[in-house]
Formats: structure tokens, C-alpha cells, sequence
């Protein structure tokens, strides 16, 4: 089934055209802005910063467009210890501030301490978005490990944008037929009903040490529900096919992850348009990627770690032209007067690491959007104290409102305690 | 450059001689320049602890009752999700494979400690919805109340792999009269219901073996032998208390393991046992023959029906793995085997090979395919995989991506090419354990052919060696020497009673099991190293019965 304008339509409730037409906060909704979280894997080529104030540079061109809507931060020091952890720590400890060095974490990721609070009363408290994120190289699945729930909990993306697209929009795809919606839901609530039930009843019956998997899986469980829940009662209008790449057999090709990119970023963009959720991220490869784009001589993690510089621009650019075209699609987005969806969105995209070679000084970080609201655009900063990208985290989380968090992460020294002023 | 940065972090140097502590670890003490030595050896991906390196752990025979580390609720990864769907209700379930990538034990996918992730439990939703959109008649013909119970206990029966309780079975009536009610159609029921048993706990983990619940013995075998869940002969054998006593549970292991079936363990085991999990994703920039999609499948399907004739149909044991000369080929892997079709070829019959190129396990295509560059054979991908896989001897590498090494210039051998890892002292302390046993195979190119002129026109040099700190060390030319050395080495017998372990067992090894593995590796020497035995008694330890046993 293909629709071009997809309605969420509460039974006996009028389509409202725009989006935000509606006070986000009758719906419930935080005042706070969004927040998307983006990753690419291994690095950028060597100076990429800009040079001075009136140029972004040769290696940043692509975010011409959008250098008022951009602070560029160099200096930002990552989480490992050494830089033999880039590849199995980097991951896990990024958006997490966790020291852990076991391929895991010990922290939640900031989305999820988002996901509680700003994004809690969402249909989705947050979304992962992947490409190819999930395609292990040489490492297997410790290389995969990006964003967690909790201690040793990895969420993983999702790299198929048909199961994203049906999983947040399918609520529309009987357009018209809003009874059969109706009893899918009314199935779904009773089949999770059981399972939650079958849930605690197993609890008692297994080790204590093991019941935080049944605690995590009836977690999971409720929050399904309550998505459900909230999706049944929204309203949107956006224009949005189902995509047409995706499925089982075209994950991990070479081929299909620069439209799987592009089409991730959109339905991303039309769940933030809609109000679906506040908080996602969006996952480019991973930091072992044996990607292989058109005129790359060899997988990405390859190329980035050994090949001489000409080789490595290719796929420098390639990532930050694709950022400059997610914010061009949060730009097409107007919601009101000299408004676009970019000034009510938050966009924080770095990268495990800082050059190929498993640097961890300085790692880049691009903040874009939020209207200048806390973080002041427009211009480069550079940090010549190191502060630990933990500080960033904090500064992020007060930008979505949440002041009361001191700190994010294990580290306890001065490096990394408190938020980073030089944002503001 | 890289090469030598990579080697050179002091971190590298310090975990080889930690892990590696054999006769000539104790050189090139020291760090190199400029590098951070960090007394913490880097840890493994998935770590798996070695018993081998446990000092504290006393085997004290006939004192303490053994019963190894306690097994986890285990949850079904992806294969036996969709293999156990199909089994018990005959809808294939192809979405299994787009639920989030599994943990690990070692070689091996198995959930045994991280709890589900949101992602997953949407994404066994929407497999458990597909599933129920596809149910067979067999299921859904009950659509009246006087049939309903017995319908229910049918199909939840296999799902709950138990018998069910009278609250459980009104439960699942009451699922099944809300799904009907919604539309008024009785299909909508049995669909609410098949939904409702796939996402249950029930269905997706596996409980600790309990005593006083045999069927959750039943069920971990049946996971372990088939990927699914229990037949109705293993169910009454569970409920008869037939698999209480070692000789009612080695009556169903000898049934199970001759079951088609079983193939399932023999290739579960041959992929993680051999490091062969990326074989199909394997690409190739240079090759003379066919390179293709069929033709991966084809060496993977060799080894695997290889080893399953090994370890299962009784033709041989851990010597014959290693060292047998006849294989099962079939048409694509003819060219790379550089034979002609025979008269009357049967690729259903093991064929023994002319002369004596090949040898064991360790020249299958599959193997020397997997654990190459795109061009060039690999003498430091294969003797890392040996090293980590068959040796269980893991080098704490920071970046196990293999280096692109400079072009090699023509007449060059790859002995020659590797030399900095034994010039510079740094690479030296890991290439020195690694290096040798990749050199005995220089006799096989990039993709398995055999050859006597390597790629870059130099003449073949396979005198190789075990290094690994072994007694059995010592020069091995060729893969027949290596493949000889290996199985005089305890490291390789410790380690493939090791992989049989996390395997069977499913979970990583600990300190605590080291009271299951000796018994273990003694009687697998006492069997002259029979497969069937090893598997045979793992089922039998107390580590897999979960009840506790003197050591005798």
C-alpha cells in the first residue's frame, strides 16, 4: 500500500494540517526541544577544522549553507584511556561517559535518561535509526555497541527503514479504515496484557540473578504499550511513501546504504514533524565497518585507518554531506514564521573517534539547530582546556531542560565535571 | 607505518606475554618508545575467561561436588527462534533473522547474559503478528468452546515446551475469546493466541535445568541437539524420569545425535570452531576461478557435512578432523580441488583425494578462503584464527583488521614480506606466536587452491612452526606437519573440549568449570579423542544436568 499524505486520525477528531498547530503541550508533550544524536565511524580526515571564522574549509564545504545554524567544536577530548580502546570503548562510552572496558557500558546514553523525562510522554520516547549499523566486520558485534538502556544493556538500531516506517507510521496505513486499526490495536493491548502477565509470573521462577532479564523484557513490554497507546490518539499530516529499499536481503549491501541513509534520515525527520517522538538518533555504519562505497578502495575502516589522505577525503565528505543534507531536511520543515523545524531541534553528530588512526584529541562535534536558545551558533569554538566530551553530554541534557544533572559519567576529574560554557 | 603502530603499543606487547607464557615470551621485554604500557591486559570483545589461567581454582577430585557455574535463563537467538517456530506450529519465520544481532560465548551466538533490548522485543512482536497471520488449519479449526481446551493445549504444549496448568490454559482461553470478541471471527482468537505464546517468556528463554522440573532438561537438550524445542519422544522421556539417570539421558542423546537434525550442532559447531561466520560475505578482487556467491556456499556446505560426518556418523574423531584426505565435493569446488568430474561423481559419497596436497580440516577451501585478504593468502589471518579459535588463545589485538601491507614486489615470498613483524622487536612479541602457523599454509592461495608458486611468483615456502608455548612446539612444514603438531599440542585438545563446552553448554566458561573440563578432556583422551564421547559426556556433566556430582 502506498499513500502519499498520511493522516493519524483519532476517530471523531478533525485532521489539523499543521503539525504544531496544536500547543505541544496539550498534548502532554515537553516544552523542551528535540534532540537527534548522529554517528559515523572512524573519524574525519586530519584538519578538518575550519581555519578561520568566514570559511568553514575544504573539509566541512558541504555545511556551507548552514553555518549560522552551526557550532563546530574543536578540542573535545573522547572517553577511552588509550587509543587501542577506539574500536570496542569508543562506542560504548561516547554517549554514555561510561569508563567500563569490557565492550559495554555502565551507564544509560543520554537519550535514554532523555527518553524518561522529555520524551516520556511521546509515542515513541526514543527512536534508533540505523544504516548498516548493525553489519559486523572483523570485531563481531563488540563494535556495534552505541547507545544503552542501562548497565550493560546495548539498544541497538534499527537498519531497515521499512520495519521503521511500519513500526511508527503503520498506525495510518489502512487510511480510511480506521475500524481495522481500531481492532488491531485492541488485539495487540490484550496479547501484551498476557505476556506482561506471563512475565512476572516466570520472575519467581528463576534465579535472582537473572530476573533483570524478565525486569528488562516487561520494561520493554510496558513501553510498547504505552506507544501504542499514544500513537492511537495522534493526529499528524506529512507527506511520506513507505520506502521503497529495505527488507531482510538488502541490509548489509554496499549498494543500498546510501538510500537507506537518506530514507532513514526522512522518516526520522517526519517522526520529529509529527510529534511521534523527541528524541533519536541515527546510526551511520559502524566503527568496524567493512562498508564500501562506489570509488572507495576498500572497506570504510580500512580506507580511514591505513590509506593515504586523497582516499580518506572521499569518505570524510561523503559523512558530512550527508549531514548537510539531513539539516536541509529539518530546514524544509516550517512550522510557523521564520521557523523551521531545525530551530526546534537539537542536532549533535560526532564520531567515535578522531582521525583513522584511533585518535581520541580531539574528537569532532557539530551542534546544529535549537534557534540559538542555548547553544550559540554560528561559529567555531575551540576549546584549548580538553574538556572530556562528558561535559558536552551535561550541556546537552540542560539544553533539553534537564538542569538538574550535574554531571554525566564516571570520570571524576575536573576535565570533565559539570557542562561546557563555552557553548552558550 | 601502520604495521609498526599497530605492534608497537606497549599494551600489545604486555598482553601476549601475559597470555602467551611460553618458552620464548620472555624476550623483547620492554616498551617500545613513546608507548603507553598499561598494566591491564586489553580485554577480549566477549570475554570468555580461560580456566587454563586461574590460579586460585583447585580441582580437588572427590571433595567438593562439582556442578561448574550456574546456567543462565538463556534467551533463543535468532536461529533457534526461527527453527522453533517452524517445528511447532510449520509456518516458516524468516523474520527471525532481522531480530538485533546476538551475544556471544566465545565462537558462539547465544543470549546467555545481556536482558532484551526494546528493539527486540518490537521486533519479535512484529515476527510473532507475521507468523500469525500464516497458521495452518491444523490450528484454527476449533471454533467452538466444547473443542477449545484441548485445541489450546495443542498448540501451546510445544511453544511452553511443558504441560500446562488449568490457570495457564484459562489464561490463554481468555486471549483467545478477547482476539475472537474484537472481530466476532474465531481466526482472530487463535490469532491473538499464536501471538500471545511467541512473545512469551515462555517460548523465548530457557530456563536453568531443575531436578524437580525435567522438562527443562528436555528442552536444553533438544535446543542444543536440534535448535528447537523438544520432540514428543524426548517430552515423555522427561516426563517418564528417564533423563534423571545417565543411561535413559545417553539413550536420548545417541536417538537425537542420529537425527537429521542434529546436523544443526555440527555446523554450529564448524562455523565458530573455524571462525567461518563471514565466509559468505567474503569478496575477492583478484581470482582466476569462479568467485561467487554458490561457490562460498559450496566450501561452506564441504566442511560442514565434513565435520558432521565426523562427529556424528562415526566415521572418525578429532585425528581424523585433522588430517583425513577425503572431503565431500561438490561441482563448484571441483575447479579449486583442480579435479576433473570423475566417472560416476557422486556428491552425495566422500571422495578421497589423489595426493597428498590435502590434509585435514585446515585445508578446506572454507578455511583458507575465510582467512585471507581479498588478494593474497594470509599467513597472519590464519594464524590468528588458529591461535584464537583452535588454540583458545586469544591475542589481545587492538585492531584485528589485518593492515593492507605494501604491494609485495614480484619473486617476493610472504615470509619475506611479513619481515618487519620479526625485525621490529614489538610486532615480534605477538607475530612470533601467530606467523609460523600461517606459513605452514602457503601452499593454498587466497581462496584454497592449491599452488607451488605463490601469488607473486615466488616459490612456495611453507616451513612453518607451532610457537605457542606448547611441548608439541616445533618446525612444521606444510599443512600436514602443522596439522600433526596441533594434535600432539594440549593447548588444541584443551581448547576443542573448550569450544564443545560453550557450545553444549551454552554460556562462556569460568574458573568454576574447570571441575567439569578435566574430567571432561580425561575422558575425551580415554576415547582416543572420539567427537560423539566429548559431546556425549558434556550432555552428561553435572555443568549441563545442573545437578551436582562427585567427582569420581
Amino acid at each position: 500500500m502506498s499513500l502519499h499524505r498520511r493522516t493519524f486520525l483519532q476517530a471523531g477528531t478533525a485532521a489539523l494540517l499543521a503539525p504544531f498547530a496544536l500547543p505541544r503541550t496539550a498534548r502532554g508533550q515537553s516544552l523542551a526541544p528535540n534532540l537527534v544524536m548522529i554517528t559515523w565511524p572512524d573519524g574525519l580526515e586530519p584538519g578538518w577544522q575550519p581555519a578561520g571564522d568566514d570559511s568553514l574549509g575544504p573539509r566541512l564545504a558541504p555545511l556551507e549553507p548552514h553555518r549560522d545554524d552551526l557550532l563546530v567544536l574543536d578540542g573535545v577530548v573522547g572517553c577511552i584511556d588509550s587509543e587501542l580502546g577506539a574500536h570496542t570503548e569508543g562506542p560504548p562510552s561516547m554517549w554514555t561517559g561510561s569508563r567500563r572496558r569490557d565492550g559495554t557500558s555502565s551507564l544509560p546514553s543520554i537519550d535514554a535518561i532523555l527518553a524518561q523525562s522529555v520524551g516520556a510522554n511521546t509515542a515513541f520516547p526514543k527512536l534508533h535509526f540505523g544504516a548498516q549499523s548493525g553489519r559486523t566486520g572483523s570485531l563481531g558485534n563488540a563494535s556495534t555497541r552505541y547507545y544503552f538502556s542501562g548497565p550493560g544493556a546495548h539498544v541497538p538500531s534499527e537498519d531497515d527503514p521499512q520495519v521503521m516506517y511500519d513500526r511508527i507510521f503503520s498506525a495510518a496505513l489502512s487510511d480510511g479504515d480506521r475500524a481495522e486499526l481500531e481492532r488491531t490495536y485492541q488485539r495487540r493491548r490484550s496479547v501484551l496484557d498476557y505476556v506482561a502477565r506471563r512475565a512476572r509470573a516466570m520472575r519467581p521462577e528463576v534465579a535472582s540473578g537473572d530476573r533483570v532479564k524478565l525486569d528488562a523484557h516487561l520494561a520493554a513490554v510496558e513501553s510498547i504499550e504505552k506507544s501504542l497507546e499514544r500513537v492511537r490518539n495522534l493526529t499528524c499530516e506529512a507527506e511520506l511513501d513507505r520506502p521503497g529499499v529495505g527488507g531482510l536481503g538488502a541490509r548489509d549491501l554496499d549498494s543500498t546504504f546510501e538510500p537507506v541513509a537518506d530514507v532513514q534520515g526522512d522518516l526520522l525527520v517526519t517522526a520529529l514533524q509529527c510529534g511521534l517522538t523527541k528524541i533519536a538518533t541515527l546510526q551511520l555504519s559502524q566503527t568496524d565497518s567493512a562498508l564500501q562505497l562506489p570509488g572507495w578502495p576498500a572497506g570504510l575502516h580500512s580506507v580511514m585507518h591505513d590509506y593515504p589522505t586523497p582516499r580518506r577525503i572521499e569518505i570524510n565528505d561523503w559523512f558530512i554531506g550527508y549531514l548537510a543534507r539531513f539539516l536541509e531536511k529539518l530546514k524544509a520543515v516550517s512550522i510557523g514564521e521564520d521557523r523551521t523545524l531545525l530551530d526546534e531541534t537539537i542536532v549533535v553528530a560526532t564520531t567515535e573517534m578522531s582521525i583513522g588512526n584511533h585518535g581520541n584529541d580531539p574528537i569532532p562535534y557539530f551542534i546544529a539547530g535549537g534557534g540559538n536558545a542555548y547553544f550559540r551558533l554560528g561559529r567555531t569554538v575551540r576549546l584549548a582546556d580538553k574538556p572530556r566530551n562528558t561535559r558536552l553530554l551535561t550541556s546537552v541534557l540542560h539544553a533539553m531542560g534537564r538542569t538538574d544533572v550535574a554531571s554525566v559519567g564516571e570520570f571524576d576529574d575536573e576535565q570533565s565535571l559539570g557542562t561546557l560554557e563555552d557553548v552558550r | 607505518m601502520n604495521v609498526i603502530w599497530r605492534c608497537a603499543a606497549g599494551l600489545l606487547l604486555v598482553g601476549c606475554q601475559a597470555e602467551l607464557s611460553g618458552p620464548s615470551s620472555g624476550a623483547n621485554g620492554g616498551s617500545p618508545p613513546g608507548s603507553a604500557v598499561d598494566s591491564d591486559p586489553r580485554p577480549d570483545p566477549d570475554p570468555t575467561p580461560n580456566p587454563d589461567v586461574d590460579p586460585d581454582v583447585d580441582p580437588d577430585p572427590g571433595v567438593e561436588p562439582c556442578v561448574g557455574a550456574p546456567a543462565p535463563l538463556t534467551r533463543l537467538n535468532r536461529d533457534e527462534i526461527e527453527r522453533a517456530v517452524e517445528a511447532a506450529l510449520g509456518v516458516p519465520a524468516p523474520g527471525a533473522r532481522a531480530l538485533p544481532p546476538d551475544e556471544t560465548a566465545g565462537s558462539f551466538a547465544v543470549n546467555h547474559t545481556a536482558p532484551p533490548s526494546e528493539p527486540w522485543v518490537r521486533t519479535v512482536m512484529e515476527l510473532a503478528e507475521s507468523v500469525a497471520t500464516q497458521l495452518p488449519e491444523a490450528v484454527v479449526r476449533c471454533t467452538a468452546d466444547d473443542c477449545l481446551d484441548a485445541a489450546l493445549e495443542a498448540v501451546a504444549r510445544p511453544l511452553m515446551r511443558r504441560a500446562i496448568t488449568a490457570d495457564e490454559r484459562s489464561a490463554l482461553r481468555d486471549l483467545w475469546n478477547a482476539g475472537r470478541d474484537i472481530s466476532g471471527d474465531a481466526s482472530d482468537g487463535w490469532r491473538a493466541v499464536v501471538e500471545g505464546l511467541l512473545q512469551s517468556p515462555d517460548f523465548l528463554y530457557r530456563p536453568a535445568p531443575d531436578p524437580e522440573r525435567p522438562e527443562r532438561l528436555a528442552a536444553r537438550l533438544a535446543f542444543v541437539m536440534w535448535g528447537e524445542g523438544p520432540d514428543d519422544v524426548l517430552v515423555r522421556a522427561a516426563r517418564e524420569g528417564r533423563l534423571a539417570s545417565r543411561d535413559g539421558l545417553a539413550a536420548e542423546i545417541d536417538r537425537m545425535l542420529a537425527d537429521p537434525r542434529a546436523r544443526w550442532l555440527s555446523e554450529r559447531f564448524t562455523i565458530g570452531w573455524l571462525d567461518l561466520s563471514r565466509l559468505s560475505e567474503v569478496t575477492k578482487n583478484y581470482s582466476l576461478l569462479r568467485f561467487d556467491r554458490e561457490v562460498r556456499a559450496a566450501m561452506e556446505e564441504e566442511t560442514i557435512r565434513f565435520v558432521d560426518a565426523v562427529v556424528r556418523n562415526g566415521q572418525g574423531n578429532l585425528h581424523t578432523l585433522m588430517t583425513a584426505r577425503w572431503t565431500y565435493l561438490t561441482e563448484p569446488l571441483l575447479p579449486i580441488y583442480g579435479v576433473a568430474v570423475p566417472d560416476g561423481f557422486d556428491p552425495e559419497r566422500p571422495m578421497t583425494l589423489p595426493d597428498g596436497q590435502r590434509y585435514g580440516v585446515l585445508s578446506h577451501p572454507s578455511v583458507l578462503t575465510t582467512h585471507s585478504t581479498s588478494r593474497y593468502s594470509s599467513p597472519v589471518a590464519r594464524g590468528s584464527m588458529i591461535l584464537d579459535h583452535m588454540v583458545c588463545r586469544p591475542i589481545p589485538l587492538p585492531d584485528i583488521d589485518i593492515p593492507e601491507l605494501p604491494e609485495p614486489v614480484p619473486g617476493q615470498t610472504a615470509r619475506e614480506r611479513l619481515a618487519q613483524h620479526t625485525d621490529n622487536p614489538a610486532c615480534a612479541s605477538c607475530h612470533d606466536f601467530i606467523d609460523p602457523m600461517g606459513f605452514s599454509l602457503e601452499a593454498f592461495d587466497a581462496i584454497g587452491q592449491y599452488r607451488t608458486e605463490t601469488e607473486y611468483g615466488a616459490p612456495v615456502d611453507d616451513e612453518g612452526a607451532l610457537a605457542i608455548g606448547d611441548p608439541a612446539d616445533g618446525p612444521a612444514v606444510g599443512v600436514r606437519e602443522l596439522s600433526n603438531r596441533l594434535l600432539e599440542s594440549d593447548a588444541f585438545r584443551s581448547c576443542f573440549v573448550q569450544q564443545w563446552m560453550k557450545l553444549v553448554l551454552s554460556r562462556p566458561l569460568t574458573a568454576d568449570d574447570r571441575c567439569v573440563q578435566d574430567p571432561l578432556e580425561a575422558k575425551f583422551a580415554a576415547s582416543g579423542y572420539d567427537v560423539r564421547t566429548l559431546i556425549t559426556e558434556t550432555v552428561l556433566s553435572p555443568a549441563f544436568r545442573g545437578v551436582a556430582e562427585e567427582n569420581d
